[in-house]
C-alpha cells in the first residue's frame, strides 16, 4: 500500500522523534526547573537548583533530576 | 454493493430515500453504516475517494498551517476508502472516567455523558478493532497512588483497516450501497431549514452533479473536514450550517507529543509503562491529562508493538554505571534498563485554535482550510509537570532517574522535531448540551437542525491523552444505536 511507505507515522515519528532527543541531551545546560507542589528551591554548590521535598532532595544536572547523594557517588561534584 | 459515482446511472438515485446517508468510509462512517444495517436499515454509504490514493482525491486535503508547527495536511490524513484508518498506528485507549467531568483547569471541559454511555459499546469495539483482552499495568513506583495512576494501551493487531477489514462484508450487503468517487459539495434543506432532504456530490471526471436524499445524514468526514463542509455549505445559510453561534471549526485539539527525555531504571522495563495524573493531583497541579510513557520508543514507534519489549540479556553492570554512562551519552549497555521518557497530553479549549476557510477554492468550489494550531500556557504546564512528577518520584524511590530536555526545563518554543501532534484531529465540532458551547448535542445531532449528525472525533468535548479511534467507534455504536431507534420509531 502506498500510504504504508509514504507517510506512516511510525516511521515519522521514529525518524523525528530520535533526530529531536540526541539534538536536545547535546546541550548541557543546569536549568531551574518550575515549583511544583510547594517545594522550596535551595541553591547549592555549582549554581544548580535544588528541591527540598522531604526525602532529602532532589537536584538537576545536565538535565538529569538527581538526588542530593548522587552527586558525591557519581563523583559530580 | 459497492458502486463508483463516476460510472452512475440517471436512475441510481431516483425515487430511492436512503434511512441514512453516511458520508466518510473512516472508523466512523463504516461503523455506523454497519450498525443500521444491522437494525435493518438502508444504508448509503459514500466515499470521496476510490480503494486507494490518488492525487485526484488527496490533493483535495491541501491547505494551510498556523501557529506551532505541524505537518501539511494533506500528509496528515488519507482521502480514500477505509480513510484514515489506512496510516493508522493502532493504539487504543478508552477515555478516563474523569475526562468527561469538568476540570478547572481547562474552562468549558466536561461532556453531556458519562464513560458508561460509551463502555456499554466497549465489547463491540473491541472485536472490531481486533484488540486483545485487557490486562493490569505494570508499576513502577510505590508512592504513585496519590499523584499518578498507571496506564495501559491496547493495540490493534493486526491493526484495523476499515477499507480492507469490511470491503468485502459491504460489497455483499443488500442494506448498505456505498458510492466511491462521491465527493459533497452540498446540502439542501427544507423550506423550515430545519431539515436536510437532500446531499449534492460530484465525481472527478464529469461536470455534472447528482443529488442523494435521505431520513437522516450523517458527517463522518474527519476532525478537519466536518468543520469544513459545514462552513462550506452555505447556500442557505450564510454562515453555514450549524454555526448560528459561531462554534464550527473551533476548539481544535491535538495530542502534543513529545519525547521529554530519558531514563535509566534499576529494574528492567519489560513493557511500555504509561502514568497518568489522578484527578486530586490534576485539580492541585493545575494541569489537564497526560500519559507518560516509560521504555524503548523505537521499539514502541514499529508498527507491530503490542506493549511487551523485546527481552534483553541479564545486564550485569551496575545502576550508576548504566547511569554515568547515559550522562555522558554513551550507547546504553543494557537496553532494557535504559529508555525514552514521552508524554502525549491533554489541550486545553481554545477558541482561536480553529479550522476556519480561506479565500482559496477547490476544483469543486469548495474554499479550503487554515488550520491555526497553538499551545496554551496550560499546555506547556502540563507538559512540564509530566515530567517533573515522574522524574522526581524516580529519584525520591531510588527506582531510576530521568532527564528533562532542555526546551521544556527553558519554556522555550518547541519544533517540530521536538513536539508534533498525533494526526489526532478533536473537537471542531464539539459536543454539548448548550448550543452556545457545542455545534451538536448528546446525541451528535446538530443543535440547530432535526436530521443533520456528525460522527468522528470532531465532536470530542475535550480529548483526554488517550488516543482517539477507540473512543470515535464507542461513539459511532452509539449514535447508530440512537439512529436505529430514532428511525424506527418513526
Amino acid at each position: 500500500m502506498l500510504n504504508q511507505v509514504t507517510i506512516a507515522d511510525p516511521a515519522f515519528f521514529q525518524r523525528h522523534a530520535t533526530k529531536g532527543i540526541s539534538e536536545a541531551l547535546s546541550t548541557s545546560r543546569r536549568k531551574v526547573l518550575a515549583l511544583l507542589g510547594g517545594l522550596a528551591a535551595v541553591t547549592v554548590a555549582g549554581g544548580m537548583t535544588a528541591y527540598a521535598t522531604g526525602h532529602g532532595g532532589v537536584v538537576v544536572r545536565d538535565g538529569w533530576i538527581l538526588r542530593a547523594d548522587d552527586l558525591a557517588r557519581l563523583g559530580l561534584e | 454493493m459497492i458502486l463508483d459515482a463516476e460510472t452512475r446511472a440517471d436512475d441510481w438515485f431516483r425515487d430511492r430515500i436512503f434511512d441514512a446517508c453516511v458520508l466518510g468510509t473512516g472508523p466512523a462512517g463504516i461503523t455506523l453504516a454497519r450498525k443500521l444495517a444491522r437494525h435493518g436499515l438502508s444504508v448509503g454509504l459514500f466515499e470521496a475517494g476510490g480503494f486507494d490514493l490518488s492525487p485526484d482525491s488527496q490533493d483535495l486535503y491541501k491547505g494551510i498551517t498556523t501557529g506551532q508547527p505541524y505537518y501539511a495536511l494533506d500528509a496528515a490524513r488519507l482521502r480514500y476508502f477505509g480513510g484514515t484508518s489506512n496510516h493508522w498506528g493502532g493504539w487504543t485507549r478508552p477515555l478516563d472516567r474523569y475526562d468527561f467531568e469538568p476540570n478547572p483547569a481547562n474552562p468549558l471541559s466536561g461532556w453531556p455523558i458519562a464513560k458508561d454511555d460509551l463502555d456499554r459499546h466497549a465489547a463491540e469495539a473491541d472485536e472490531i478493532l481486533n484488540l486483545p483482552a485487557d490486562t493490569p499495568p505494570h508499576e513502577l513506583l510505590a508512592s504513585a497512588g496519590s499523584a499518578l495512576a498507571t496506564r495501559r494501551f491496547r493495540f490493534s493487531r493486526p491493526t484495523t483497516r476499515f477499507g480492507e477489514k469490511y470491503r468485502d462484508e459491504l460489497a455483499g450487503s443488500d442494506r448498505i450501497r456505498v458510492h466511491l468517487n462521491a465527493n459533497l459539495v452540498d446540502l439542501h434543506l427544507d423550506e423550515r431549514r430545519r431539515s436536510v432532504v437532500e446531499a449534492i456530490f460530484r465525481s472527478y471526471g464529469r461536470d455534472d452533479s447528482f443529488a442523494v436524499r435521505a431520513r437522516t445524514f450523517a458527517l463522518c468526514l474527519g476532525g478537519l473536514e466536518n468543520p469544513r463542509l459545514l462552513l462550506n455549505i452555505a447556500s442557505e445559510i450564510a454562515a453555514g450550517l450549524g454555526n448560528e453561534n459561531d462554534l464550527v471549526g473551533r476548539y481544535f485539539l491535538e495530542h502534543p507529543h513529545a519525547p521529554v527525555g530519558r531514563v535509566v531504571v534499576r529494574k528492567p522495563l519489560t513493557d511500555m509503562l504509561v502514568y497518568s495524573p489522578t484527578p486530586a493531583f490534576m485539580r492541585r497541579a493545575e494541569v489537564c491529562n497526560f500519559g507518560l510513557r516509560l521504555g524503548d520508543m523505537d521499539q514502541w514507534n514499529a508498527g507491530d508493538f503490542t506493549g511487551p519489549f523485546k527481552p534483553e540479556p541479564q545486564c550485569t553492570i551496575d545502576f550508576d554505571a548504566l547511569l554515568t554512562d547515559e550522562m555522558k551519552k554513551a550507547p546504553a549497555a543494557c537496553p532494557a534498563h535504559v529508555g525514552d521518557a514521552f508524554v502525549a497530553c491533554e489541550q486545553t479549549l481554545n477558541g482561536e485554535n480553529r479550522v476556519k476557510l480561506t479565500a482559496e477554492k477547490d476544483r469543486f468550489g469548495l474554499r479550503t482550510i487554515e488550520l491555526a494550531w497553538r499551545l496554551s500556557d496550560t499546555d506547556r504546564h502540563t507538559l512540564k509537570t509530566a515530567a517533573m512528577e515522574v522524574s522526581r518520584r524516580m529519584a525520591e524511590e531510588d527506582v531510576g532517574r530521568m532527564s528533562i530536555v532542555p526546551w521544556l526545563l527553558n519554556d522555550e518554543t518547541p519544533t517540530l522535531d521536538q513536539l508534533w501532534g498525533g494526526n489526532h484531529h478533536m473537537g471542531t465540532t464539539r459536543m454539548s448540551a448548550d448550543p452556545k458551547r457545542g455545534v451538536v448535542d448528546a446525541n451528535l445531532k446538530v443543535h440547530s437542525l432535526d436530521n443533520l449528525y456528525v460522527g468522528g472525533s470532531s465532536v470530542f468535548a475535550t480529548s483526554g491523552h488517550a488516543n482517539p479511534t477507540y473512543t470515535i467507534v464507542q461513539l459511532a455504536l452509539r449514535l447508530g444505536s440512537h439512529l436505529a431507534e430514532r428511525l424506527q420509531k418513526s
